[in-house]
Parts: C-alpha cells; structure tokens; sequence
C-alpha cells in the first residue's frame, strides 16, 4: 500500500469513529439534526483535504471539533442561515420537550451564552475532561471550569434540577 | 431530583442514539470521497493573528539584532487599484472549476518563500500584497431586549446611519439612533421573517422563514412612525435549503450559491429574486456603490485567486487584485460594504481551516489590511460598520487601520555592505525605542523583504501601550552603488497603525 493509500485508510478510521459524535455535537448545539449532519460532514471534509497536517496533530479529533463547533457557530450567526437555521429547528425538533424524553435538556443548553452552551455539550456528549474542553474551545481549564459551573446553575434553574459540586469536573 | 449530570449524561445518549440512526456512516463517507475532494498538502499557515504569536518571536528579534529574516524574491507587489470610466470594459471571468475542491494555491498562497541565504527564519514573513493589522478588534457590546437565545434578531442600517434591528419575538423593527434612543415599529402584518437589506428609499426588506421546503418570499415595508406597511412581496422566490445568500445589487436582490463558486459574485446581471421599490411601491436603482468578488482564471482551467470590485454609479469601477494569503475560492458571497473613503470591507471565512473570521479593509491606494479574529464573528452592514452576534448581545467591531504612507526618507540612514547589512541596522535604529512597560513590549521585526537589487524591505515596530498610534511599517528601498560605499537606502515611506485612543478617535 502506498503512503497516500495509508493516509487514506487513516481519515476512513478516524471518520469512522467520530462523525456520529460530532454530528451529536453540532445538532445540539444547533438543534436541528440534518444541519448537524451536514456540519460533521463539512468538518470531515476539512480534515481531509488538510489531511497531511491534521494528521500528525495529537489529537486530529479535537482539530475537527473545533471547525464544527465553528460552523455551528456560525450557522446560528449569518443572518441568512440563521433564519433557515431557526426554521428548520422548529420544523423539526431535535432534543426538545416534543416527544423526547431528556426533558427538553438540549434546548435549555442553546438558550445558554455561547461560551456555556459549547463547554456543556462537549462535557456531556464527548465526555471530555476539562483540560480537553479546554483545548478544542482554546480557553484556559479555569475558564471551562468557571464556565460549566454558570451553566450547570442556569441549567439547574430551568429543569428543576440539582447541581452537582464543580469539584467532580476532571 | 436528578442532578444536571444525570439529565446530561442521558441527554446526550439519546441524542447519540437518535444521530446515529440517522447516520448511514459509510454512505456518508463514500460521498466524501466521491465529492472529489483530493487529499492535499497544507504547507504551514502564517499565523492568523500575528501580535499574539509573534510577542516572544519579537523579543528574540530584539536580543537578536542579527537575525533577519530573509526572503527571496517573491515578486510579491502590492496590488494597484485600476480606475476606469467604462465600466463595460471589465471582463467577466471565465469560469474556473465546477468543484467545490479549493486550488491547492489556497494553502500555498501562504506559505513563506525559502530563504536564499543560512539566517534562520526567526521573524513571521508576510506577504508584501497584504498588510496584517496585528491587533484585536475593538468591541462594543449592546444588548436589546427580546433578542436573546434564539430569539434571533437582524440588523442593518438606514440611509442615515441609524441602525435597524428586526426583532422576531415582537414582530417589528428597532430603529436605534445615535445618542441610544430606540424607536419601536411594528409590522402591519406579523411574519415570521429575518432581515434581508435596506434598500434605496429606507425601505427594508424581510426574508419569510418556511415552515417546510417551500420556496420563502421577499418583503419590501415602508417604514412610518409606528407601523411598517407592506409595499410588495416577491414570493415564492427563496431558496429555503440554507444554501443560498441574497445579496443587493443596483437592481435589488439576487440569489447567489454557496457552493458552485461562481466566477463573478453576485452577478451584475442576474435577474433580481426581487427588485428595489420606492415609498410608492414603483421599481427603481440603487444609486449606491456595489461591491462583487470575481475569481482569477490561472489559464489552466483554476482559479488562482480573488478580484474584489467596487463599481459606482458614476461609471468608476476599482480593483483590488488579492494575492498571497488570499484563498483563491471563497465560499458564497463574503460580507461586504463599501466605504465612504471610496474602499470597502470584505469578511469572509476561511474554508479550509479552524482560523476563524477575516476582516479584508480594501483601501482607495489599492492596499489590502487583513485582521483575522478566531473570537469575533461579525459581519458588514450597508455603512460599512462591523455588527456581530455573541452570548446574545450584538457586538459592534471596530478595526484598527493605517495610514497611508507618507515619505520617511531622513538624513541619519545607515550604509553597508549588503543590503541586510542595512535592514539589520535599521532595526538597531528603531531599537532604543523599544521599551518594556509592564505588560507591554513594544518590539520591531522584519516583516518583509523582497527584491535583489533594490531590495524591498518593511520593519515594523509595535507599541500596544500607546493609546493613539499603535505602530508603524517602514518600507525601505535598499539598492547598491557601484560608485559609493555600497547599500544604502534610497527611498523610505511610514505608515502609522491607529488606535482607538483615549478619546476614542481614530488617528488620521
């Protein structure tokens, strides 16, 4: 097998193991789940074409959540997309109170600040540590922390929810 | 009662769960490859964002004074606007590629000539056709109630300068002036809707949001003291995927696709989704500039890169030709706005990488600055400020900018053997000026130097704490005399970065 052969069947394997995760990601974040899809699949594509950088990064994974959680970011901002965005996530509610039963958690978590909404979805999605949140959303660790502690406050208000002590965060 | 963690962690499985029932992974991951996309070389990025990076880079170059940076003959220029009168001369671009893949010279634009001689590269090497403004954006956060969350709210501005917000959750426009007053009105009709532009007249046009896959219309209101009436509707006419910008032109409003990277953006001839009315509802031209982006054809069937184009209504078109460290495919239609200096200001996001936002100020001399910002993320409204949307206050970005160039050619310049014989003394000139103020470095580096003979070279000195003038780029001219003592400088010209200042002007 060739180098660029090799290089290939390494992004297949890497796209194999995170784009449901990061289609997870970008449809929380954005609430509707073909736009989350297409974000993952942008993000991936990136990668790709980026592939001989991205892949000797220690974590190429973290590379690609960042650009997704960009695009998501972004989808919520450019006006035209923004209108779009929010039509279609009210079209076709993903993680909402609507015959779902995480208690409509999700969209508590886009109704938080930018910063809190990013931090909570790779916390609870990815399960990522703090130092690792830190690293896709290039903050420092006492920043996520400080910042899932505002959002766990905010989210506990809403869902009429306990909070659980920050010292747990890894 | 559940703690967050436990309503999280379920949260999050379900929504896994959900997503990946969704998900034909291998489908998805066939058509990636199927897309054409190649796997290419990305060769080092200049970094986004320079101040930041280059700090201790600087510091180095400081302690370092014969450590330059070298860089061979580029044949990097700076572009030059071309005036004409006869705007019918410009001819359109071929068409370049059906692909969505970017030119391999997207990433290769960027990437530093190899040096000719053994001096490492210490010092960030930019190139010459644009100036980094290496300094944050200054931010004006506001807040107006009922535009939190995903109550998403849409501004532009009114012929006046006064801004106007589309608010959904009321179903009408703020018009916010100046001193901070706000005035409420309220649409005749409440539409689901987000702001599409302000036409001539200050009529202001809505996008409808579909609640399906059906096609959205265009809404043109005239504004009153307290309500907005419906003047005309185009319907039926929007592409609801998402895809699609629509983007004023003289005529009014045209479509323009996000990713068939189309040679001239938007089109001066596409037939308007809808055109501009008047108060009375009768059709009529925008006098105001026009800004388009045109792609380059390389000759060989690639785009090579961008044209920015600002046409006026009096026939002046002018040109920025963007070179280096400019992609040569940008996705859709950029932000842009026309300034009145006779520039304008381009935004638009990098397509292959994680480097956020740029922030293109196209200058009347033909000079380019470039600020890049992973933070703010905002965009051109029609006066050409910068509006973005952030934790659910706007942001209003102001950029730094320079001057122009002005003549710097004094008496205490320094001859030498070689010409980086001279640029190393330039910069031992400039360095008893460099101090440290608590936090502060202020430093001098190399930021180009091209040419043989003459060489070009430009050193700038950053001084974050000034509160007026945040720096300067000195560009030398540096030629050999076969009768004289060898190198000397034989034409110097500064341009001073401005900041905000204590009072909140700008230099000029």
């Amino acid at each position: 097998m060739g180098q660029a052969e090799l290089e290939v069947v390494r992004f297949d394997d890497l796209y194999r193991r995170e784009v449901v995760s990061i289609a997870t990601l970008a449809t929380a974040l954005t609430g509707d789940r073909d736009i989350g899809t297409d974000i993952a699949q942008e993000a991936l594509l990136r990668a790709y074409r980026s592939w001989s950088t991205v892949s000797t990064m220690d974590r190429p994974g973290a590379w690609v959540r960042r650009i997704a959680i960009n695009l998501a970011a972004d989808a919520r901002r450019k006006r035209s997309r923004e209108a779009h965005a929010l039509e279609r996530i009210e079209a076709r509610p993903v993680g909402s109170t609507s015959g779902s039963s995480d208690g409509g958690f999700w969209r508590e978590v886009r109704r938080l600040p930018e910063r809190q909404r990013t931090a909570i979805a790779l916390r609870y999605i990815d399960d990522l540590t703090v130092d690792e949140i830190a690293e896709i959303m290039d903050i420092s660790s006492g920043t996520v922390k400080a910042t899932l502690f505002k959002a766990r406050q905010s989210l506990a208000a809403a869902l009429g929810a306990t909070e659980v002590d920050d010292a747990d965060d890894r | 009662m559940p703690t967050i963690d436990e309503l999280g962690s379920h949260a999050a499985a379900q929504l896994s769960d959900q997503v990946r029932a969704g998900t034909d992974v291998e489908a998805r991951l066939a058509e990636l490859h199927a897309s054409g996309a190649t796997v290419l070389p990305l060769r080092r990025r200049v970094p986004p964002r320079v101040w930041s990076a280059a700090a201790s880079v600087a510091i180095i170059a400081i302690g370092a004074i014969g450590i330059v940076a070298l860089r061979s003959g580029s044949g990097a220029v700076a572009p030059t606007p071309s005036t004409t009168v006869t705007p019918d001369s410009i001819e359109p671009s071929p068409s370049t590629t059906d692909s969505t893949e970017p030119s391999p010279s997207t990433t290769d634009s960027t990437e530093p000539s190899p040096s000719t001689t053994d001096a490492p590269i210490e010092i960030p090497v930019f190139d010459a056709a644009i100036t980094e403004v290496d300094v944050e954006p200054w931010v004006y956060p506001f807040e107006l109630d009922g535009c939190s969350g995903e109550d998403y709210c849409s501004i532009e501005s009114l012929a006046d300068g006064r801004l106007i917000v589309f608010r959904p959750s009321t179903d009408s426009f703020v018009v916010i002036a100046n001193d901070g007053t706000t005035q409420e009105i309220r649409l005749d009709r409440p539409t689901p809707a987000y702001l599409l532009a302000v036409g001539p007249d200050d009529i202001v046009y809505l996008g409808t949001r579909a609640t399906s896959d059906e096609r959205t219309d265009i809404i043109a209101f005239r504004l009153g003291t307290s309500v907005a009436t419906e003047i005309a509707r185009a319907k039926a006419v929007g592409d609801p995927s998402g895809d699609t910008d629509i983007v004023p032109t003289t005529n009014g409003l045209v479509a323009v696709g996000c990713c068939s990277f189309d040679p001239i953006r938007p089109d001066p001839n596409a037939e308007p989704l809808m055109r501009w009315v008047n108060r009375d509802g009768v059709k009529v031209t925008d006098p105001r500039p026009q800004i388009r982006v045109e792609t380059v054809d390389s000759g060989e069937g690639a785009a090579s890169g961008v044209a920015f184009v600002r046409e006026d209504a009096n026939g002046t078109v002018t040109r920025w030709p963007a070179t280096g460290g400019i992609p040569a495919l940008i996705r859709g239609m950029p932000g842009v706005a026309p300034l009145d200096d006779g520039g304008a200001i381009v935004v638009y996001d990098d397509m292959n990488g994680a480097s956020g936002r740029t922030y293109l100020r196209l200058k009347p001399n033909g000079a380019i600055e470039r600020t890049m910002s992973t933070e703010h993320y905002a965009f051109p409204i029609r006066s050409g400020a910068l509006y973005g949307w952030r934790d659910g206050s706007f942001e209003q970005i102001v950029l730094a900018t320079f001057t122009d160039p002005v003549d710097a050619l004094g008496d205490d310049l320094p001859t030498g053997s070689s010409a980086d014989d001279v640029i190393q003394q330039l910069v031992a000139q400039l360095l008893p000026q460099s101090e440290e103020q608590g936090d502060c470095v202020t430093s001098v580096r190399v930021v180009s130097r091209t040419g043989t003979d003459p060489v070009i070279a430009t050193i700038a000195s950053r001084n974050p704490c000034d509160d007026s003038v945040g720096g300067q780029n000195l560009t030398y001219t540096i030629g050999s005399d076969a009768d004289g003592p060898g190198w000397g400088v034989q034409a110097a010209t500064e341009a001073y970065l401005c900041l905000r200042g204590t009072d909140g002007v700008l230099c000029t």
